[in-house]
């Protein structure tokens, strides 16, 4: 597995560990009828399981599995800075996320500074992954 | 495919069927029960088909933990499966029945459920965590070769 899908995969899991404790002590205080502080975590569990594990641990593998090189005659992994931002804006954008659900009007403002972060995350990501998807030659396909 | 592998898919399968269903009610008619019922809705959804297809992939395709012992310790795995899935049906009944009728039994499943799940899914990052690395690298030469 290549360093980077390394990282995409074992932050993924981190946020898996994150994510269910928030679930779980979510749904804990709903069983004890306790409507405090907590429940301004929801944002926060949704989209650490959503994008913090499951997205990032697609594209930790999608990083590894697809065909390594946009053109047959090369075997390096192309655009590589692309995938690397990408890590970097998904993870900062979920931090950030998890700042907005402090108290405080500076807090919430961050949320569309946390969208717009995800949103670069999965254009750098598609760019990066793009030229990649494509058909296996006939000399290739006969290598195997 | 091993037999942990092929369970935990198959589980999923069966927890996509059965969420479409209950989006399917959730679609046709709106009534005291929607709110609790849509969140039960998304955890079929979430936790018990897609959590549970991407646990069973990776335990079958991550690179092995080692030649003895491909899959790190497979009884882990059927205790990850057990305490998910448990977790996960106490919560599909307790959490409507608390909304609907609060009562201790509701209250105490819904907590056992929550520290259920909540321990599946960390015994699964400990298991796959050291299954997360790089190629071996290539043996070195001798010199005298």
């Amino acid at each position: 597995m290549p360093l980077l899908s390394r990282w995409f995969v074992r932050t993924s899991l981190i946020y898996l560990c994150l994510g269910f404790l928030i679930g779980g002590a979510l749904l804990w205080s709903r069983a004890i009828g306790h409507t405090g502080v907590i429940w301004r975590l929801l944002p926060v569990h949704v989209a650490w399981l959503l994008f913090g594990w499951m997205m990032q641990l697609a594209m930790g593998v999608a990083y590894w599995i697809m065909p390594k090189s946009a053109a047959p005659e090369t075997a390096e992994r192309p655009l590589t800075e692309l995938a690397w931002a990408s890590y970097a804006s998904l993870n900062l954008s979920l931090l950030v996320l998890a700042l907005s659900a402090a108290e405080g009007h500076f807090f919430g403002a961050l949320r569309p500074a946390s969208g717009a972060l995800l949103g670069l995350s999965v254009l750098f990501y598609a760019a990066h992954l793009w030229p990649r998807i494509r058909a296996v030659t006939q000399a290739q396909g006969a290598s195997r | 495919m091993p037999l942990l592998v092929r369970t935990f898919i198959k589980t999923s399968l069966a927890y996509l069927v059965l969420s479409v269903l209950v989006a399917a009610l959730l679609f046709s008619k709106t009534t005291a029960a929607t709110p609790v019922l849509t969140l039960v809705y998304y955890h079929l959804f979430m936790v018990g088909w897609l959590t549970q297809l991407v646990f069973g992939v990776a335990v079958w395709m991550f690179p092995v933990f080692s030649r003895e012992k491909p899959r790190g310790n497979e009884n882990v795995g059927w205790i990850i499966y057990g305490f998910l899935n448990l977790g996960l049906l106490m919560r599909v009944v307790s959490e409507p029945w608390h909304a609907l009728r609060p009562n201790h039994v509701a209250t105490a499943l819904m907590i056992v459920s929550a520290i259920l799940q909540v321990v599946a899914g960390w015994l699964f990052v400990w298991q796959m965590w050291p299954r997360v690395k790089g190629p071996k690298p290539p043996p070195a030469r001798s010199k005298a070769a």
